[in-house]
């Protein structure tokens, strides 16, 4: 073996790292080789450097104070106990949100209740089908499509004033097939799917109300059901006009 | 904490190389401490763990800042009072240049010369602490002590001072 074979044990042997066999040998070498001897010397004598630096470092008393204070003065702030925060407040418009969505639907669903009953009395239902359920005995109706319900009354019949083209505007959207609604006597919906908030239709008109037998309204309509229960022993009220923007 | 204290701060001032940094390290393995408290088992020793946190913190804490704070050379050194003007400068030049030495090891040759040279720990603790296997620890050290070693020679005595003889 060389000089440089020895390198890596003697740096372990200068602290007193190396298993005893390979001591062994290395002390061997050691007996003949001088440039080895000063190696393992110089070794040592750094360690033992750096150990009394060590010493230096472990004694400095203004690092250990600064740190000792600086530990009591966070623990101190760990130990003090916090004030309760406030309970984080909902924005306004999120609290309302459900709020709307329901009076929204239920002036749908009012407004339809008393257009039906306009005349007193339910009308006969004429026979049609629904999009989600089959012909049904309970006499589902058509509902006017909701824009031929807010259609002003003030303006003439479409056939007397001839339409003008207006080829720059882009087409309207396709419009929404229209719901439909079913009236039935009293009972229990079943499987009365979540209802999602509701577009309410605008302009929907509440009239006086007359007495109806007790009888259930399902709305029906692209993406949901209503159901709305009308009780022939509420007193309607004189008059009210529900007016619902989009 | 006076005993843990010189523990700690002595094995972060040689990790880190500066005062500032040092202080910063002890301050947060304490407080990890004294978070853990009721995790740690009080019929065991707490040095280990104490040695574990404070490579771990000294390690985060020189990724954080490794050029412009780690390992200042130029910063005070504290000496032991007593000795005579001449004895304290030789001291102090000597310990700048052995802050400046550790300055250019690997972290892990750092970490492990340390805990074994200064702290005075076995190599299966030191593998302990640092997660790794003796004999890896016993390559790092053997490393770490040769690099010193000549660095410390090539400033004491100059260019040609670690030529054998």
């Amino acid at each position: 073996m060389t000089c440089q074979d020895y390198e890596s044990d003697l740096a372990l042997h200068a602290g007193g790292d190396l298993p005893a066999e390979r001591a062994t040998r290395l002390e061997q070498h050691l007996r003949t080789c001088a440039s080895c001897r000063h190696d393992l010397r110089s070794l040592r004598e750094t360690r033992e450097a750096l150990r009394r630096a060590d010493v230096w470092d472990e004694n400095d008393e203004a690092a250990l104070a600064s740190v000792r204070a600086a530990v009591g003065r966070q623990v101190a702030e760990l130990q003090t106990p916090r004030p309760a925060t406030a309970p984080v407040e909902r924005p306004l418009r999120l609290r309302l949100r459900p709020i709307a969505a329901l009076a929204a639907s239920l002036a749908l669903a009012l407004g339809l209740q008393l257009r039906l009953g306009r005349d007193g009395e339910l009308p006969e239902p004429p026979p049609i089908t629904s999009p989600l359920e089959g012909p049904s005995q309970e006499g589902p109706i058509d509902l006017p499509a909701p824009e031929n319900r807010a259609a002003p009354s003030a303006l003439p019949p479409t056939d007397s004033v001839p339409p003008v083209p207006r080829p720059t505007e882009p087409e309207p959207p396709e419009p929404s097939p229209p719901p439909t609604v079913s009236v039935s006597k009293p009972s229990t919906p079943h499987d009365v799917e979540p209802v999602p908030p509701i577009r309410p239709a605008e302009d929907t008109v509440v009239t006086t109300a007359p007495a109806l037998e007790p009888a259930w309204i399902k709305l029906v309509s692209d993406d949901l059901v209503i159901y709305w229960l009308v009780d022939s022993d509420e007193e309607p009220e004189e008059s009210s006009h529900v007016s619902t923007t989009s | 904490m006076d005993r843990h204290g010189r523990l700690v701060y002595g094995t972060a001032r040689k990790l880190l190389g500066s005062t500032q940094d040092a202080q910063d390290a002890s301050q947060e393995v304490f407080l990890r401490l004294y978070r853990s408290l009721h995790r740690l088992a009080p019929d065991r020793p707490l040095e280990p763990w104490l040695y574990r946190v404070t490579v771990n913190v000294c390690r985060d804490l020189y990724r954080r800042r490794p050029r412009e704070a780690a390992l200042d050379p130029e910063e005070p050194i504290h000496l032991a009072s007593g000795d005579n003007p001449e004895a304290e400068s030789a001291a102090r030049e000597e310990q700048k240049i052995l802050s400046q030495g550790l300055a250019t090891l690997a972290e892990k040759e750092r970490a492990a010369l340390v805990l074994r040279d200064l702290r005075g720990l076995s190599t299966d603790e030191v593998a302990a602490i640092l997660g790794s296997t003796p004999q890896t620890v016993r390559s790092q050290i053997s490393r770490a002590r040769r690099k010193l070693d000549a660095f410390r020679q090539s400033r004491h005595r100059g260019p040609q001072a670690g030529a054998r003889p």
